[in-house]
């Protein structure tokens, strides 16, 4: 079967992977049984294909991730490989309805708790409004209440 | 129609009706009639008969009965000016614990004066006294008319402001809208507020038109008129002993608001005459007076944030609708948001407080067809002692109690002591003690006679009549006192916490800003620390603290409410006990000056335990666990609430020691850092990291959040949790799983 040598020099959990062709449409044989999941395949030696980390597979309309290259007697590189379902399934992935918890997308916190937030713990800022016009005040003018017996209104 | 005391105003049969305008209104607001050809001489003989009482509000049936305490037009300041110190200032005041006013109607078409007048009995000779009067003293001999019934809906007051700049030039008279949104920072000396009513008719409201009463509309005069009933105790002159009454005849140019009436800036000033006495109107703590020359002056009061909100309470105290603005108030609806209506309570008596907009439908008033649709009967006293937080009350004081109460200065309580020393001395050497002290003490004791006498951290208590001498027993003092006419009295203080305060955040941006990262407590003295929920902070701008003191018993009681709702209160006892037993007079200001000491020392470590408190908060929070921060804090408020506790019963037990009279008249610098008194709001918010870099951290970690929608619809780090229905996905189970793992660890999208 025919396959595509990729190159990407990125996170791998970034689902919209752009790939660096290194070669394209190359013969590969694979070995016994074929784990669609986690195949083994085996290719003439060519050495530019040390530096692809990513392959491409029509047959199974998949992309992988190379784990395991080896370079073997006799002018042959094994790769071992496995599926990365976020590029392989991303157009389907994007349909997908999500509750997100964490979004690196917003630039600021939200309302939501965010435990893992680095405030310092035993610092905290005290600021302080006086309302100027609250009623008491110690200098008072005519602020005296004498209680008497007698002395009705005359 | 009932409730009318007809033994004033007489049989509604000889009340005409009358109209704002000319051929408007529908409505009939009947003006009553008062029998006599005076209207002063009758409420003379209204008084003297015992029909109506000073300070007390007028029975409903007379549009508006009184203006409370707080009113400008309650706080009348006579100005004089002083040749040695070459300026004018203010000479005496009067104080009104309520003023009666009502709207009346005039039988002439004199020219515009405010004035009030009195009768003498003893040579009938005629005399009045200026208010801001620009024409010589004239005969006022007149028909006053008051109306029984004013249609709230038939009038809106327009604010408006005249104003000049810092170098007391450059008048300009706007609407309070322009006023604040243009003038207020080039013309910050205010001179006048008052205040232009726009009649019209009730079933068409789109349509308001100033005055179009007699004469011309497009002059700006209108009536009817406004008369202040009250007698005068401005002048000691025995002659003038019974009531006549201040009345604003025919507005020319306004509805007196705050300070002076609108013709100041006619005349470059208000002048003083000679023979006659100038008033100004309004918060004397506000008020500056600016000399013009010798005789001319500006009263004025310099414009800060909290101008809107005076200007606003002073209108309110009429209880009509009002405005800012000149389309709302020539067109707008009555439940336009920039439209108010004053708020009368049961009694009668307006206070300032006032409804907005749509809330305006909620106020009593709004659907009165008069004022006969209240439930205030003058003959019932009030018996309100539930808080309601819409309604303030008043506790009238029984006329005909055992024991009466006094208000006096610090002076006063000095001459007093001085008095009963001397008094005794008075005894006749052959007359025994116990008969001496029962004849004119009615007591054993003469100090028995005093039952209490109590200090209140109150610059002037305001809700008091007419000075009068004190008696004890039967032995009238030579001392002058006010006394006290309502128990309770209700202060209301609000902390702006709009956007215009940079001290608070502006709203609650995210989870830190709220509990438990985040808290608020105010701080009433004398009564305690409440913790403020953050979201009356951020979501409403009117924290507002309704403070009532009981003067009887030195209680006094905080509600914290916030837009209308109360959510909290927390009371205490405000006024110190002053011992009165029989020791010396230099005893006693000894006791007074070392409290004051202790006092001060106290309010100092007062302080500091709550600010100690504040910070022990925020160490539960540092487990990074969101319910055990939770748990950590409530444990740790319990103990902050024990130390608030042990602070409060310190300073109450300080509160039960003397107070130096030095320290009240005095002024004392070395004491007046540490006595503050003022209500304190404290917000505590957390502290992020200096390291915290928001790009890196969205990039690493991701912000917490709870959003919904599609995978395409996010972007950068994303952690969640994915649902694979009708997304057409063709992998396996086993992909599947991983895809939910990828993106329960984060996605970079």
């Amino acid at each position: 079967m025919n396959i595509d040598l990729l190159k990407f020099v990125s996170d791998e959990k970034i689902m919209n992977k752009q790939f660096e062709t290194i070669a394209e449409n190359i013969s590969c044989t694979p070995f016994e049984n074929i784990d669609i999941l986690n195949p083994k395949i085996s290719l003439t030696y060519n050495v530019n294909y040390l530096s692809a980390n990513y392959v491409y597979i029509p047959l199974f309309n998949r992309y992988y991730k190379i784990i395991k290259p080896i370079v073997k007697v006799g002018e042959r590189i094994d790769f071992e490989c496995t599926v990365d379902v976020l590029r392989s399934w991303k157009t389907a992935i994007e349909k997908c309805h999500i509750t997100v918890l964490r979004n690196g997308g917003l630039d600021a916190p939200t309302k939501i708790t965010d435990s893992r937030f680095p405030i310092i713990p035993n610092e905290q800022e005290l600021t302080q409004t006086v309302c100027e016009n609250s009623a008491f005040t110690p200098y008072g003018e005519k602020c005296y209440v004498l209680t008497v017996i007698g002395g009705a209104l005359s | 129609m009932s409730g009318i005391n007809t033994n004033i105003y007489g049989n509604s049969e000889q009340w005409y009706d009358a109209y704002y305008c000319q051929d408007d209104l529908p409505q009939a607001n009947k003006r009553a009639y008062f029998p006599t050809e005076y209207t002063r001489s009758y409420l003379r003989l209204g008084v003297a008969s015992g029909k109506l009482s000073y300070s007390v509000p007028l029975d409903k049936s007379l549009s508006y009965c009184g203006m409370g305490i707080e009113a400008p037009l309650s706080n009348f300041h006579k100005v004089v000016y002083n040749s040695e110190t070459q300026d004018f200032e203010i000479d005496k005041s009067i104080i009104r614990g309520v003023t009666n006013f009502a709207f009346a109607e005039r039988n002439s078409n004199a020219d515009f004066r405010l004035m009030w007048d009195c009768f003498s009995h003893t040579n009938e000779d005629k005399y009045c006294y200026w208010f801001n009067g620009v024409d010589s003293p004239q005969n006022s001999n007149y028909n006053l008319e008051p109306y029984t019934k004013v249609v709230p809906k038939n009038q809106v007051v327009l604010i408006f402001i005249k104003a000049v700049d810092n170098n007391f030039q450059n008048e300009i008279t706007v609407d309070l809208s322009t006023y604040l949104s243009t003038y207020s920072t080039t013309n910050p000396n205010i001179i006048c507020v008052f205040g232009r009513l726009y009649f019209g008719d009730t079933t068409t409201i789109l349509t308001r038109s100033l005055n179009a009463g007699k004469g011309d509309p497009n002059t700006w005069y209108c009536t009817p008129n406004i008369m202040i009933l009250d007698k005068n105790n401005f002048t000691n002159d025995s002659q003038y002993d019974y009531a006549y009454s201040i009345f604003f005849s025919q507005m020319y140019n306004n509805l007196p608001i705050l300070l002076c009436d609108a013709r100041v800036s006619a005349y470059e000033g208000i002048q003083l005459h000679s023979d006659s006495d100038t008033f100004i109107f309004g918060d004397k703590n506000l008020i500056k007076l600016h000399k013009n020359s010798d005789s001319l002056f500006y009263p004025y009061i310099e414009y800060d944030n909290n101008f809107k909100e005076l200007a606003l309470r002073a209108t309110a105290m009429y209880g009509l609708f009002f405005t800012d603005r000149l389309n709302v108030a020539e067109s707008g609806s009555y439940t336009n948001e920039n439209m108010y209506l004053g708020v009368i309570d049961e009694n009668g008596i307006t206070h300032g407080n006032y409804t907005k907009g749509n809330l305006n439908a909620t106020n009593p008033i709004y659907n009165y067809n008069d004022m006969h649709d209240s439930g205030y009967d003058y003959q019932k006293a009030t018996d309100n002692t539930i808080y309601d937080n819409t309604t303030q009350f008043y506790l009238q004081l029984p006329s005909n109690a055992f024991t009466k109460s006094w208000v006096l200065t610090a002076n006063d309580v000095s001459q007093l002591a001085t008095e009963l020393y001397t008094a005794v001395s008075q005894k006749d050497p052959t007359e025994s003690v116990e008969e001496f002290n029962n004849r004119f003490f009615l007591c054993n004791n003469p100090l028995e006679c005093i039952v209490s006498l109590q200090k209140f951290p109150i610059r002037n208590i305001l809700n008091i009549g007419l000075q009068q001498k004190i008696k004890l027993g039967a032995y009238e003092t030579d001392v002058y006192a006010n006394p006290l006419i309502f128990q309770t009295y209700n202060y209301t203080f609000v902390f702006d916490t709009s956007n215009q305060n940079s001290v608070y955040p502006v709203n609650g941006q995210n989870f830190l800003d709220y509990e438990p990262y985040t808290k608020a407590e105010l701080t009433i003295p004398f009564c305690g620390t409440v913790e403020i929920p953050l979201t009356y902070i951020y979501d409403y701008d009117d924290l507002t603290v309704n403070l009532i003191i009981d003067f009887i018993s030195g209680a006094c009681t905080a509600v914290i409410t916030a837009h209308g709702i109360a959510i909290d209160s927390v009371s205490g006892k405000c006024a110190i006990d002053l011992p009165v037993s029989g020791i010396q007079k230099a005893t006693l200001e000894n006791q007074m000056h070392s409290v004051a000491m202790a006092e001060k020392s106290q309010q100092t470590s007062l302080g500091m335990g709550l600010i100690g408190g504040a910070v022990a908060i925020g160490i539960g929070l540092a487990t990074g666990n969101v319910l055990s921060a939770v748990g950590g804090a409530t444990a740790i408020i319990g103990s902050f609430a024990n130390a608030v506790k042990q602070g409060e019963q310190i300073n109450y037990d300080l509160k039960h020691m003397e107070v130096p009279l030095k320290q009240i008249s005095g002024a004392s610098p070395a004491i007046s850092q540490s006595m503050d008194m003022r209500a304190k709001l404290r917000i505590t918010r957390p502290k992020i990291s200096n390291e915290y870099d928001s790009e890196v951290y969205a990039k690493t970690v991701g912000f917490a959040c709870l959003n919904e929608g599609k995978v395409k619809d996010f972007s950068g780090l994303t952690m969640g949790i994915i649902n694979f229905e009708d997304s057409g996905i063709e992998a396996t189970e086993e992909e599947k799983e991983m895809i939910k793992n990828y993106f329960a660890n984060g996605v970079i999208l």
